[in-house]
C-alpha cells in the first residue's frame, strides 16, 4: 500500500504541487515568526543580562506592582550620604541619571532644523561618570563631557557626547555645538565626544540614541532638581549603581543598606519642617518614597520582562497572521483532497474490488496526506529559515539592535512547525479519507462514478443552527456591557468563529444563487464563454464553497479591520466636529515606544505670548500622560493631566455632574474628574474623595469634581496638571492645545505659535484639518500593515483558486474538447476558465466582505466608547476589495486557462 | 483530378504518419477521396483502417502529414488554429459517439451552441424546422442528464445541423444506441440528407447503419479499398468479410 500511495503522489505531481505549495507557505510564516522572535528574545536577554551584571546592586525608589515602571520618581541625592563607598563591603557607588525624550537637533541638507528621532527606540539623555566596573559609557573619540557653568542660563554653552552611531548616522561632528531638545527647555551644546554604550569597542544601544552630561549639568538640563523656590533647589539622581567588594557576600551588602536607609525618608523630610506649608507639600513625591535596594537579578529580570513585553506583542502578531495562513491552507488541502479523490473512484473502487479493504483505501488516503505534510513542512521550515534572514534584516533596520549571528533552532520550532504542517494537512484529509469508504467495487464498473455527495439539506440545518448560535453570541458581546473585557471578548470571538464556521456550512447552498446573479451580467458581455462559466462555478457548489472559503478568511479580516479603522477616522472627525473648540495641537513625532514628552518651557513660552497678544490667541494648555500612573483600589489607570481652569474653552467633555473647574476643597490633595462609566463601577458620585496611588508611598486623597460623559478626548480620569506637578513630576508635557481669540486671523496667529515651535522640530503643529489627516494617515498605515500581513493568506486563496480551476479543467478535458470541436475558439475557453474563477472569487469576496463587516460592527460596538464611538462603514474600500477578489480570480486563471486552451482536441474528445 | 465544384469537400493524396522510425505508422496512406453535396457516405473498416483518421482530417481536427484537404475549394492545409476552429465552427458539425451535449446547458442550449459561440442569431424558420425535427417537444428546456440516450443523440444531430454547415461529420453516432434508437437517429440523419440536402459523412462499424448511406466507402490501412453505391446490408457484409479474409 505504501508504494502505491507513493507513486500516487509521483504520478500526480502537479496535483499535489499547489497544495503542497500552499501548506509550505503556511509553515514558512510560522517558522519565520519563530525564529525571529527567538533570535530577537535571544538578543534581549543577552542585553538585560548584561545590563544587569554591570552592578551588583542598585538603590531606587520603589514602584509598586502593576504601574508602569517608567513613573519611577527620582531619590534625592542626600542618599549618597548613606550610600557610599564608606559602607563595608561597598566598593564603589555610582549616582546615575536616564531621562526620555532627550532630542539632539541637527540642520538636515536643506538648511532646515532637524530633530533625531528613532523607530521607537528610547531617546535617553543620561549623565557620564567613569567609575570602575560601573562604567556605562566609554569614550571612542574626543573626551568627556565637563561642567561649563548653570545650564538653565540660556547663554551658557554646555558640553555633550553622543553615542556613536547616532553621531555617525545624523553627522555630528565633534568640535561643532548643537541644539538639545530636553526636559528643561532646548540648550546649546558642544559635541566634545562620541561613547559606545556597555562596551569600549561597540556601540550596543543601536536604535536607541544617548546623549550623556556632566551629572551636574545633568541633574539641571534633564529636570533632577527639585525647585524650592528661595531655598534653592536639591538635586536627585534615577537610581545610585553600586559595585561591591570582591569576595563581599551581596545579600549580606544589600541587607545592610537596606536597614541603613530605613530611617532616610524620615530624616529626609525632617529637613524641611522648616519649610513653608506649601514647598512641603511640593515635596510629598520626595518625601513619601520608599528607597529599595535591588540586586543584578532583579534588574536582569526586570529588563527581560520589559523586552520580552515587545517580543511577545511581535511574536503574537506573526503567530496569528502564521495560523491565518495555515487555516486559509487547509481549506485548500481539504479541497484538493476532495477533488482528487473523486477523480480516483474508479481506480480506487478497483483497488476494492481487487481485494483491498475500505479501511486500507482510506488509510491510503491519509497516509497520502502525512508524506505531503512531511514534506511540505519540510520545505516549510527551510524557507522559513531563509525568510527569516530576509526579516532579520527589515528588524534591524527598524532599530531592533544587531542580531547578526546564527538563528537559533528550536526543538519547539521544527516540532511546532511540524505539528501543524502536518497537522493541517492530515486533518483535512479525514474527512475526504472517510468519504473513500464508502466507495463499493462495483463503482469501477460505472460509467460516470463520483463520490457521495454531502446531504444539503444537513448542512443547510446544522450551519442555520451555528450561525444562529454565532450571531446571538455576538450580539450578547455587543450588548451586554455588564461583561468584564475578557468574557466579552471570548464571547465575541467564540460568536465569530461559529458565525464563520456557520457561514461556511451554508456557502455551498448559497454558490448556486450567488453565482447567477454574479454571472449574469458575465453572460451578458460574454454570451456562452459567461454563460459556461456561470454554470461551470455553480455546478459543484461545495467545490466552489470550499475554494472561495478560502479568500473568505482574508477577505473577511481586511474588511472588519477597515470597518473598525473607519469608524475610528470618524469618531475622529466626529469628536473634532463637535467636541473640539480648540484651533491648533501641537504633538511629538515620536509615535509609540516611552511615553514622548517635551519640555514645559514651550508652553510657558506660549502662556505669555497669550498674555502679551490676547487679541490673537485666547490659551493654550497643556496636557501630560500617565499610563497605568495612577491606582484606584490597587489598579492602575491611565491618568490625563491638563488645566482644569482653561479645559472647557478648548473641549467639551460632556460633563454630566459637577464643575470641571470647582477649587480643590478643604483637606484634599486635588480634584479629580471622571468618565461615567468607571464612577459607575466603582460606584463614585460627586464630592466623594478617593485615596489614589501615584505610584510607591505617594497616596493623594483626591476629591470628585465632574463626571463626564465623552471619553474620547481624555480618556476616563482626568485630574489637574497641579496634581502631577506634585505625584508625577516626571510626567512631561505630551500635547499642547491653542485656541485662538475668535476675531483673529486664524494664519497670524498660527504665525506667532509657530514663532516658538519651530525651535522644536520634533514636533508637529496642526491645525484641526491636519490633525485629523494626520490621524487618518495613522489608521491607514496600521490597516496597510494589517493588509499585508493577511496578503499572504490571501496569495494562498489564489494559489487555492488556481489549484481547483486547474483540477476542474483536468475533469472537464472531454467537454473541453466537445467546445473546441465543435468551434468554440481559444480565446474563448479562456474566457469561460477565467469569469468562472471571477464567480469564484467574487463569491469569496462577498462572503468575506459581508462577514467582515458584520464582525467589524461586533468588534466596533464592543470596542471601549473612548476609542471608537462612531459606526462607519468604508463603502469605497468594500468596493475596491470586490474588486481586487475579481482580480485575483483572473490572475488565479491564468494558467489553468492556459492549460485549457492548449488542450489537443482530438485527445481531449477521447479522454476518460 | 477533377475539381468539380459540387464536392463539399475532397482530400488529394491525403497521407498520415504516426511516430517516427520503427514506430512509424501509416494512418493514411495517399488516399483521394471526395464528398459531393447532399450526399451521405458511410465510411467502414476494420479498427486500424483509417477511417477516424480521414474524418478528423478532412473536419479540421487532424491536419495531414502530406496531400491536401479541400472543403468547399478551401485549403485547410494552410489554415491557422484559429482559422480551423472558425471553421469548423461555421462550415462543419459534428456527431460524436457519446458525450455531445454539456451537461451544465440545457436540450435548446446545447443545440444553438455553435450559433452562440459565433455570436449569430438563428435563422427562425430553419431553426423552427430544426428544432421541430429533433421532436423534444417541451423537453427542450431539460439538461442532458434528464434526457434518454436517443434523445440526447437527436439533439447532438440537431446541433450539428442548426449552423447550416457545408458538412457533417458523424462518428460512429449510433454505437452508443440500442438498434431501435440507433434507427430512429439514422432516420434523423437520413431526413436530414433527404430533406435538407444536407452533406453527411459517418464512420460507422455497423453494416446496417453504412446501409442507410447513399455510398459506402471501404478503409484497409490506410488506403481506399472498395466503394458501394447505395448498397444493402448484405452486400455490405460481403465486402467487409472479402476485405477481412
Amino acid at each position: 500500500m505504501f508504494r502505491l500511495t507513493l507513486r500516487n503522489i509521483s504520478r500526480r505531481k502537479l496535483r499535489y504541487a499547489l497544495t503542497t505549495f500552499a501548506v509550505v507557505l503556511g509553515v514558512a510564516f510560522l517558522s519565520t515568526s519563530f525564529f525571529l522572535t527567538d533570535r530577537l528574545r535571544d538578543s534581549f536577554d543577552e542585553l538585560s543580562a548584561d545590563i544587569g551584571s554591570d552592578q551588583d546592586l542598585v538603590v531606587r525608589a520603589a514602584v509598586p506592582q502593576g504601574a508602569d515602571r517608567s513613573i519611577r520618581v527620582p531619590i534625592p541625592e542626600q542618599v549618597l550620604e548613606i550610600v557610599n563607598a564608606d559602607v563595608p563591603g561597598v566598593k564603589a557607588v555610582a549616582p546615575s541619571i536616564f531621562a526620555f525624550n532627550v532630542q539632539p537637533i541637527t540642520i538636515d541638507d536643506e538648511g532646515q532644523l532637524k530633530a533625531v528621532t528613532t523607530v521607537g527606540a528610547p531617546q535617553f539623555g543620561v549623565n557620564y561618570y567613569d567609575t570602575g566596573e560601573l562604567t556605562q559609557l566609554f569614550i571612542a573619540e574626543g573626551r568627556p563631557p565637563k561642567w561649563t557653568g548653570p545650564i538653565e542660563d540660556e547663554s551658557v554653552i554646555g558640553e555633550f557626547v553622543l553615542d556613536t552611531d547616532t553621531a555617525s548616522d545624523n553627522d555630528f561632528a565633534v568640535g561643532n555645538t548643537y541644539q538639545i531638545s530636553g526636559p528643561l527647555g532646548n540648550r546649546t551644546f558642544e559635541l566634545v565626544g562620541t561613547v559606545n554604550w556597555r562596551s569600549p569597542d561597540e556601540n550596543k544601544a543601536t536604535g536607541a540614541t544617548m546623549s550623556a552630561f556632566e551629572t551636574e549639568t545633568a541633574q539641571t538640563f534633564l529636570n533632577r532638581n527639585i525647585p524650592l523656590g528661595d531655598f534653592g533647589e536639591i538635586g536627585t539622581f534615577d537610581e545610585i549603581l553600586i559595585e561591591v567588594d570582591e569576595g563581599a557576600d551581596i545579600p549580606t551588602v544589600q541587607s545592610s543598606l537596606q536597614s541603613l536607609l530605613e530611617g532616610f525618608t524620615d530624616e529626609f523630610t525632617s529637613l524641611f519642617s522648616s519649610f513653608p506649608e506649601e514647598l512641603q507639600v511640593a515635596l510629598t513625591s520626595y518625601t513619601d518614597i520608599e528607597i529599595e535596594v535591588v540586586d543584578a537579578a532583579t534588574i536582569t529580570k526586570e529588563n527581560e520582562d520589559d523586552f520580552s513585553a515587545v517580543v511577545d506583542v511581535l511574536s503574537n502578531v506573526l503567530l496569528a497572521f502564521a495560523i491565518i495562513a495555515v487555516v486559509v491552507s487547509a481549506f485548500i488541502i481539504n479541497n484538493t483532497f476532495s477533488i482528487v479523490l473523486g477523480q480516483r473512484v474508479r481506480e480506487l473502487a478497483l483497488l476494492r474490488a481487487l481485494g483491498a479493504t475500505s479501511r486500507q483505501v482510506a488509510q491510503s488516503v491519509i497516509l497520502e496526506a502525512v508524506l505531503i505534510g512531511v514534506f511540505a513542512s519540510a520545505l516549510g521550515l527551510t524557507a522559513g529559515y531563509a525568510l527569516a534572514i530576509g526579516g532579520r534584516e527589515l528588524l534591524e533596520s527598524l532599530g531592533f539592535g544587531n542580531l547578526s549571528g546564527a538563528l537559533p533552532i528550536r526543538s519547539r520550532t521544527i516540532i511546532v512547525a511540524a505539528l501543524i504542517g502536518v497537522g493541517a494537512t492530515v486533518l483535512s484529509s479525514i474527512g475526504p479519507a472517510n468519504r473513500v469508504r464508502s466507495i463499493p467495487p462495483v463503482a469501477a464498473l460505472r460509467d460516470q462514478p463520483t463520490l457521495t455527495a454531502a446531504n444539503l439539506r444537513r448542512r443547510l440545518i446544522g450551519g442555520i443552527t451555528i450561525v444562529v448560535v454565532g450571531v446571538a453570541m455576538l450580539l450578547v458581546s455587543i450588548f451586554n456591557d455588564a461583561l468584564s473585557t475578557a468574557p466579552q471578548l471570548l464571547i465575541l470571538s467564540t460568536g465569530a468563529l461559529a458565525t464563520f464556521g456557520g457561514v461556511y456550512l451554508l456557502s455551498p447552498v448559497a454558490t448556486r444563487p450567488i453565482a447567477h446573479l454574479l454571472g449574469s451580467p458575465i453572460q451578458k458581455i460574454f454570451k456562452v464563454a459567461g454563460r459556461l462559466a456561470k454554470e461551470n462555478a455553480s455546478r459543484r457548489p461545495r467545490r466552489t464553497a470550499a475554494t472561495a472559503a478560502a479568500l473568505t478568511i482574508g477577505l473577511a479580516l481586511v474588511s472588519m479591520a477597515a470597518v473598525v479603522s473607519d469608524s475610528l477616522k470618524s469618531t475622529v472627525g466626529k469628536t473634532l466636529e463637535t467636541s473640539i473648540s480648540a484651533d491648533l495641537f501641537v504633538s511629538s513625532d515620536g509615535g509609540f515606544g516611552p511615553p514622548t514628552g517635551f519640555s514645559s518651557d514651550l508652553v510657558n513660552d506660549l502662556n505669555l505670548l497669550a498674555g502679551e497678544k490676547p487679541e490673537l490667541i485666547d490659551s493654550v494648555i497643556n496636557y501630560r500622560f500617565a499610563f497605568s500612573g495612577m491606582a484606584v483600589d490597587d489598579d492602575f489607570k491611565d491618568v490625563i493631566s491638563t488645566e482644569l481652569t482653561t479645559l472647557s474653552r478648548h473641549m467639551d467633555i460632556d460633563l454630566l455632574e459637577g464643575n470641571i473647574d470647582s477649587p480643590i476643597p478643604e483637606n484634599s490633595d486635588g480634584v479629580l474628574l471622571i468618565h461615567a462609566d468607571p464612577a459607575e463601577t466603582n460606584d463614585l458620585s460627586i464630592g466623594d474623595s478617593v485615596i489614589v496611588n501615584f505610584g510607591g508611598n505617594r497616596e493623594a486623597n483626591l476629591t470628585i469634581a465632574g463626571i463626564y460623559n465623552n471619553a474620547a478626548l481624555l480618556g476616563n480620569w482626568v485630574v489637574d496638571n497641579l496634581t502631577f506637578d506634585k505625584y508625577l513630576p516626571q510626567a512631561q508635557d505630551s500635547f499642547l492645545s491653542v485656541r485662538y481669540n475668535s476675531q483673529a486671523d486664524p494664519l497670524e496667529a498660527r504665525a506667532e505659535i509657530v514663532n516658538f515651535t519651530q525651535d522644536y522640530p520634533q514636533l508637529s503643529v496642526e491645525d484641526q484639518r491636519e490633525f485629523r489627516e494626520s490621524a487618518e494617515a495613522q489608521l491607514d498605515q496600521i490597516l496597510s500593515v494589517i493588509t499585508v500581513f493577511l496578503g499572504l493568506s490571501l496569495l494562498i486563496a489564489v494559489l487555492g483558486i488556481t489549484n481547483t480551476l486547474a483540477l476542474s479543467v483536468y475533469e472537464q478535458t472531454r467537454e473541453l474538447g466537445l467546445l473546441r470541436a465543435i468551434g468554440m475558439t481559444k480565446r474563448q475557453v479562456r474566457r469561460m476558465v477565467r469569469w468562472e474563477a471571477v464567480i469564484i472569487a467574487l463569491f469569496g469576496g462577498i462572503l468575506g466582505v459581508g462577514i467582515g463587516i458584520l464582525f467589524g460592527i461586533a468588534a466596533t460596538a464592543a470596542i471601549d466608547t473612548s476609542i471608537v464611538s462612531e459606526l462607519s462603514i468604508p463603502m469605497k474600500s468594500v468596493i475596491q476589495y470586490l474588486a481586487i477578489s475579481a482580480v485575483f480570480g483572473i490572475i488565479a486563471a491564468i494558467l489553468p486557462a492556459y492549460r485549457a486552451s492548449r488542450l489537443n482536441v482530438l485527445d481531449a474528445i477521447s479522454h476518460n | 483530378m477533377n475539381t468539380s465544384s459540387n464536392a463539399a469537400a475532397r482530400v488529394l493524396n491525403g497521407t498520415k504518419i504516426y511516430g517516427e522510425g520503427d514506430t512509424e505508422v501509416k494512418a493514411l496512406d495517399g488516399v483521394n477521396v471526395e464528398f459531393q453535396e447532399g450526399e451521405f457516405t458511410a465510411i467502414m473498416g476494420p479498427s486500424g483502417s483509417g477511417k477516424s483518421t480521414l474524418m478528423h482530417c478532412v473536419a479540421g481536427l487532424d491536419t495531414l502529414t502530406s496531400g491536401q484537404t479541400f472543403l468547399n475549394d478551401v485549403s485547410l492545409t494552410d489554415l491557422s488554429d484559429r482559422e480551423l476552429t472558425l471553421l469548423r465552427r461555421d462550415k462543419i458539425g459534428f456527431i460524436f459517439q457519446s458525450f455531445n451535449l454539456l451537461p451544465t446547458l440545457n436540450a435548446r442550449e446545447n443545440l444553438t451552441l455553435p450559433l452562440d459561440l459565433a455570436g449569430q442569431k438563428a435563422d427562425s424558420s430553419w431553426m423552427d424546422r430544426v428544432i421541430e425535427s429533433v421532436g423534444l417537444g417541451n423537453r427542450l428546456d431539460h439538461r442532458p442528464d434528464q434526457l434518454s440516450g436517443g434523445q440526447q443523440q437527436r439533439v447532438a444531430v440537431a446541433r450539428a445541423l442548426v449552423s447550416q454547415p457545408s458538412i457533417v461529420f458523424a462518428d460512429e453516432p449510433t454505437g452508443n444506441l440500442d438498434s431501435i434508437t440507433g434507427n430512429e437517429v439514422l432516420d434523423f440523419l437520413r431526413a436530414a440528407v433527404d430533406d435538407l440536402n444536407q452533406t453527411l459523412v459517418m464512420v460507422t462499424h455497423d453494416a446496417a447503419a453504412a446501409s442507410r448511406a447513399d455510398r459506402v466507402l471501404f478503409l484497409a490501412d490506410g488506403k481506399i479499398v472498395d466503394e458501394l453505391r447505395s448498397p444493402s446490408s448484405e452486400e455490405i457484409f460481403d465486402t467487409l468479410k472479402r476485405l477481412d479474409a
